[in-house]
C-alpha cells in the first residue's frame, strides 16, 4: 500500500493536544444529544416501537430485539454525525480514549450515554412513554367525542357548523403535558 | 461490543456481577430468584421470557438473568450470553426422566465461547422432594468430572424451604470475586 494517509497520528500528538481532542469530541457528542434532530430520531424509534412493551414483570424477548435495535441505532446516530464535525475522527481511537480515562468519565454526558445500554432504563424509559402515549389516546378521544356531539347539538338547532371550534380544542390537545 | 456498551460497562460500580440463571423448565429457577430476593414464591407461573432482578448481597450488586427454558425457548438462552461472570445451572433432581436432556443442555452450553470464562454453579434443587437424587448421583449423571474448561461447583438445596441457597450463591460470588476483583 502506498502510504498516502495524512491522518493525525495519535501516538505522535502530545498529552495535551489528545486531551483537547478527546474533550472536543465530548463537546460534539454533548451538541449532537441536545439537538432537535437526535429529539426527533428518538422519538421516531419510540412511536415505532412502543405497543409491544406491558407493564408487567416478566420481559418479552422481543424487548432484547427491540434493545439491541435502540443500542444499535443511537451508535450509528452519533458515529455518523461525529464523522460529519469531527475531521479524521476515529470510533475506535475514541473507544481507547474512553478506556484510559475511565476514572475521570463523570458528569452528565456519560451519565446520559451509559443509561442507553442500561436494559432496565430502556424498559423503563418505555413503559412511561406508553403511558403518557395512552393518556394522549385518551384524551384524542374524549375531545373526538364532545366535537361530535357538540357538531350534532349545532346541527339539530338548525345552527351551522363552527369547525373552529375543533381546531382550536384539537391544538389544546396536542401538548398536554 | 459498541462504544455504549464499554462505557457502561466502565460506568459500573466497582463490584458488580452479572449472573445467567438457566436449566430446563420446571427446575425451579424463577422460585430461587425470587426466594432469594424474598418475594413470594406462591403465585410463580412459567416463564416464557426472561426475568431480571438486581439486588445486593454482602456489597455485590447481582443482576441476576433468568430465562425461560422450555424446548422451544432455549434457542434464545444466547442472546443473554454476553459479558455473563456466573451461570447458575438449576436441576430438578427428583426429574429423573429428564436428567439425559439435562446432561446434554448443560455440556452444550460449556461450549459457548461467550460462556468461557464464568463461573459454574450447579444447584441441586427440589431436596426436600421425596425421591431426588442427591447431589452425588447427579455429580455422576451429568458427568460433572468432565467439565474442565469451568471452575464448577454442585450443591444441594430447596428453593421451597430455602435451604443452601446462600451457600450456592457465596460459592459462586466468591469464585467470581477472586477471579474478577483481585486483579486489577
Ligand atoms: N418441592 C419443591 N418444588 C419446587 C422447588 N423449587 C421450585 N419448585 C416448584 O417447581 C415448579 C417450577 O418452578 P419454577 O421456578 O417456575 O421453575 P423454572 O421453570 O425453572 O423457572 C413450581 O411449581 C415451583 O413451586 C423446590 O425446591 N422444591
Ligand atoms: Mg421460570
Amino acid at each position: 500500500m502506498v502510504e498516502c494517509f495524512e491522518d493525525i497520528n495519535f501516538s505522535d500528538l502530545s498529552v495535551d493536544d489528545k486531551d483537547k481532542q478527546f474533550h472536543s469530541v465530548v463537546g460534539h457528542i454533548e451538541d449532537i444529544l441536545m439537538e432537535d434532530e437526535f429529539v426527533a430520531m428518538h422519538n421516531a424509534f419510540m412511536e415505532k416501537h412502543w405497543t409491544e412493551f406491558e407493564d408487567t414483570e416478566e420481559n418479552k424477548f422481543i424487548y432484547t430485539d427491540i434493545f439491541r435495535e435502540y443500542g444499535r441505532t443511537i451508535e450509528k446516530y452519533i458515529e455518523e454525525e461525529l464523522n460529519d464535525r469531527v475531521p479524521n475522527f476515529n470510533m475506535i481511537q475514541f473507544e481507547n480514549e474512553l478506556k484510559l480515562r475511565q476514572h475521570d468519565l463523570d458528569g452528565e454526558i456519560f451519565e446520559m450515554l451509559a443509561t442507553f445500554s442500561d436494559f432496565c432504563a430502556f424498559k423503563m424509559m418505555f413503559l412511561d412513554y406508553k403511558n403518557v402515549s395512552l393518556r394522549m389516546e385518551c384524551y384524542k378521544n374524549i375531545i373526538q367525542s364532545f366535537c361530535l356531539f357538540m357538531i350534532w347539538l349545532k346541527m339539530k338547532e338548525g345552527r351551522t357548523v363552527d369547525f373552529s371550534l375543533d381546531l382550536s380544542v384539537s391544538k389544546y390537545v396536542v401538548n398536554p403535558f | 461490543m459498541g462504544f455504549l456498551s464499554v462505557l457502561r460497562k466502565m460506568k459500573q460500580k466497582e463490584k458488580e456481577m452479572r449472573i445467567l440463571i438457566l436449566g430446563l423448565d420446571n427446575a425451579g429457577k424463577t422460585t430461587i430468584l425470587k426466594r432469594f430476593n424474598g418475594e413470594d414464591i406462591d403465585t410463580i407461573s412459567p416463564t416464557l421470557g426472561f426475568n431480571i432482578k438486581t439486588l445486593e448481597h454482602r456489597n455485590f450488586k447481582l443482576n441476576m438473568w433468568d430465562v425461560g427454558g422450555q424446548k422451544s425457548l432455549r434457542s434464545y438462552w444466547r442472546n443473554y450470553f454476553e459479558c455473563t461472570d456466573g451461570l447458575i445451572w438449576v436441576v430438578d433432581s427428583a426429574d429423573r426422566r429428564r436428567m439425559q436432556d439435562c446432561k446434554n443442555e448443560l455440556h452444550k452450553l460449556l461450549l459457548e465461547e461467550r460462556l468461557a470464562g464464568a463461573t459454574l454453579l450447579i444447584f441441586a434443587n427440589k431436596q426436600d422432594l421425596p425421591g431426588a437424587c442427591s447431589a452425588e448421583e447427579l455429580q455422576e449423571i451429568l458427568e460433572l468430572n468432565l467439565i474442565k474448561t469451568h471452575h464448577w461447583q454442585i450443591v444441594w438445596c430447596s428453593a421451597v424451604t430455602g435451604e443452601n441457597l446462600l451457600k450456592g450463591i457465596d460459592w459462586l460470588i466468591n469464585d467470581i470475586a477472586v477471579r474478577i476483583f483481585t486483579l486489577d
